[in-house]
């Protein structure tokens, strides 16, 4: 039994792992992240064989960290080298409504931070509106400053409530709720997702229409 | 991509990082997982590297000159999947050379303000 615990937890942590490897750039995720799975994979049986769900669970503490220092420092780099190649100048009333208000790395950190906090609440209150309400505002300012592209922070937003959780029933952590089966940790990130793409699509939406008037106010203005 | 033209001495210092996979390498030529284990080992379990500062940092040295990927093929000590391996290229050498002997001057200057005994530091186990 616990050979089989072993593995079930080592597999749903590389497949978590992998669904994360969409922070890093497209060339760089394309390059190595083949190899950066099966170097957490590994890592993962050798963490686990030492101290068991313990040893997994300080393991994802330090990946966590490194994946979001190493993502940043690696989007900075291709953000970098793109503007070394003279990227083209985006035209035209409709790019300019989905170009992001607040830079291409920003958005990134602001949903791993958000997310981190939502999550450390989500450990420590039943109430789920604590949750809920502040998972979709975020997601909804995150959506209308950065339009596009906007599911990927939903999914930097939600991966770490449910992340949180499942870490908690590891380690044998009490919550203030029920967190004794796998179907609890899947109850809470159907929810989560739920709010965050929501409020995500909802914040795209809102600039869309924020663009459509601008557009529209324009046109009377030249009239 | 060997940087035959630069000096080894334009890249110094390393980044600790840096140094510690050259210096993994140093014994031969090792998979991702493998330079993360002997760098946990030459270290003495100090220095533990994520997979993506493993990959960020060999990513760098491949664009400047340090490593080369070898080939891919199986760990037999790991499973059947097959791994990419990397090696030091002749650029790199020198220039994990040169900063070893940078920090073996540095040593030598803290042994003469004794800060080090003359027996030298045990915290690693020895480099």
């Amino acid at each position: 039994m616990p050979r089989n615990r072993a593995a079930l937890a080592a597999r749903l942590s590389v497949r978590l792992y992998r669904s994360m490897l969409a922070v890093y750039p497209a060339g760089f995720r394309r390059d190595y992240g083949q190899q950066m799975a099966q170097v957490f994979r590994d890592t993962c049986n050798e963490r686990y064989a030492e101290g068991g769900h313990r040893g997994l669970v300080e393991l994802w503490t330090s990946v966590l960290i490194d994946l979001a220092l190493s993502a940043l420092r690696e989007r900075i780099a291709a953000m970098t080298s793109a503007t070394n190649r003279s990227a083209p100048i985006l035209e035209g009333g409709q790019q300019m409504n989905r170009r992001s208000l607040i830079g291409p790395v920003l958005p990134y950190v602001l949903s791993i931070v958000f997310g981190l906090g939502i999550s450390y609440v989500n450990l420590h209150t039943d109430e789920v509106t604590f949750v809920a309400l502040p998972l979709f505002g975020v997601a909804a300012v995150l959506g209308f400053l950065s339009p596009r592209g906007a599911w990927r922070w939903a999914l930097l937003l939600v991966v770490w409530t449910p992340l949180g959780q499942w870490l908690a029933y590891l380690a044998g952590m009490k919550l203030p709720y029920p967190n004794n089966e796998a179907s609890d940790i899947l109850t809470v990130l159907a929810s989560t997702s739920i709010f965050a793409f929501a409020g995500c699509y909802s914040g795209v939406l809102a600039r869309w229409l924020a663009g459509k008037f601008e557009g529209g106010s324009a046109e009377q203005t030249r009239q | 991509m060997e940087s035959t033209n630069n000096s080894p001495e334009t890249l110094l210092p390393l980044t600790p990082a840096v140094f510690n996979i050259l210096l993994a390498l140093a014994s031969g030529e090792k998979h991702g997982y493998g330079i993360m284990q002997e760098v946990g080992a030459q270290t003495g379990g100090k220095m533990r590297m994520g997979p993506g500062t493993l990959y960020g940092s060999i990513k760098r040295m491949i664009d400047l000159g340090l490593i080369e990927e070898s080939d891919e093929r199986p760990d037999p000590a790991l499973d059947d999947e097959r791994r990419r391996y990397y090696r030091l290229t002749g650029f790199g050498k020198r220039v994990a050379s040169a900063e070893a002997e940078r920090l073996e001057l540095l040593v030598a200057r803290a042994r003469d303000r004794q800060l080090l005994s003359d027996t030298g530091s045990a915290h690693w186990g020895g480099l």
